[in-house]
């Protein structure tokens, strides 16, 4: 028994018990301590799994695809297709596998959240709980828009060379810092939705499994599926309004 | 009450009324895009994309609420 209990506290290191490093209640945390979280092991398990599926998906390639590789060409394909129609051949050509990533990491991010491995051996007996979702934690989604506050500045200058700053002082200069507010904004309310939504539907989910011995089975229950729909829109409005944002910045005159 | 109730109250206000605007505001898009789209059945694809990304727009109303009303409960000590 001592065994079990002793592996599972190693599970626990592993798949989301306390970590090394705790960070603070919701994640606002920029310290660069080094140090392993919860959400992070989450974080490479969705990674890993997304670099395995694509290779699955590419090492056999028949001309007429079956099973996993039907599959992946299927999502990806369709995806692209959706942005082509959102932004154009040109820029989907460039940022079109980032923002598919985008989505479908995303996706399987908040899904995580829902996988019940979170190993935990309080007071000696072994229980399990939900993973937390890489995407529940501000830095992740600060992250992501940073990248994405990076790409739409990159399609402005690809496109409009310098005059791409014109857009800051039109119509009038005094538009000036508005402007700039503006595009500071547009990638911070970026990382705030998808965080407060995940974090959000997470902490519920917490707090109605609390509420009473009668409902902590089936409500939490009820409100997962509700979280599969949420999830599915939330990967969906990240990665349309990032590409929303590159459309804009890359059509400036 | 002390201070912790006073953190609780302010974050059960945050959330609560940040909620109220953009409850009203969801409701009348999704009301005038469901009509279009009841109307005009052919652009329904198009539509119900531009209708999320306008409910996403005022969703980050009230997440503004919900974020400042985590952090204020994370301050009950």
């Amino acid at each position: 028994m001592n065994a079990v209990l002793q592996l599972a506290s190693e599970g626990s290191f592993l798949l989301g018990g306390d970590a090394m490093w705790e960070t603070s209640k919701i994640g606002f945390n920029f310290s660069f301590a080094p140090g392993l979280t919860k959400w992070m092991i989450v974080f490479w398990g969705v990674m890993l799994f997304m670099i395995v599926a694509g290779v699955i998906g590419v090492r056999k390639k028949a001309l007429v695809p079956t099973g996993w590789q039907n599959f992946s060409e299927w999502a990806v394909g369709g995806l692209t297709n959706f942005f082509t129609k959102m932004i154009g051949p040109k820029l989907t050509k460039t940022f079109g596998p980032m923002l598919v990533t985008f989505f479908i990491f995303i996706l399987l991010s908040n899904y995580s959240g829902m996988l019940p491995l979170n190993f935990s051996t309080e007071e000696g007996t072994l229980s399990l709980s939900n993973l937390q979702a890489p995407t529940s934690v501000f830095s992740v989604t600060a992250g992501f828009a940073l990248i994405v506050f990076c790409c739409v500045h990159f399609a402005g200058f690809r496109e409009n060379k310098l005059g791409y700053f014109k857009h800051l002082i039109s119509p009038v200069v005094i538009m000036l810092p508005f402007s700039i507010i503006d595009e500071i904004v547009h990638p911070f309310t970026l990382a705030l939705r998808l965080f407060g939504n995940i974090h959000g539907e997470e902490t519920v989910v917490e707090q109605l499994g609390t509420l009473s011995v009668v409902t902590s089975g089936w409500v939490p229950a009820c409100m997962e599926i509700l979280g599969v729909l949420f999830g599915l829109i939330q990967a969906l409005i990240f990665s349309l309004l990032a590409a929303i944002y590159i459309s804009e910045a890359a059509e400036h005159e | 009450m002390d201070v912790n109730g006073f953190y609780a109250l302010s974050a059960a206000l945050a959330i609560g009324i940040s909620t109220i605007g953009p409850g009203i505001g969801q409701g009348l898009a999704s009301a005038k895009a469901l009509e279009g789209m009841a109307r005009q059945p052919e652009i329904i694809g198009d539509l119900r994309t531009n209708m999320l990304i306008c409910l996403a727009m005022m969703e980050a109303l009230a997440i503004y609420g919900l974020v400042f009303a985590f952090m204020l409960f994370g301050k009950i000590a």
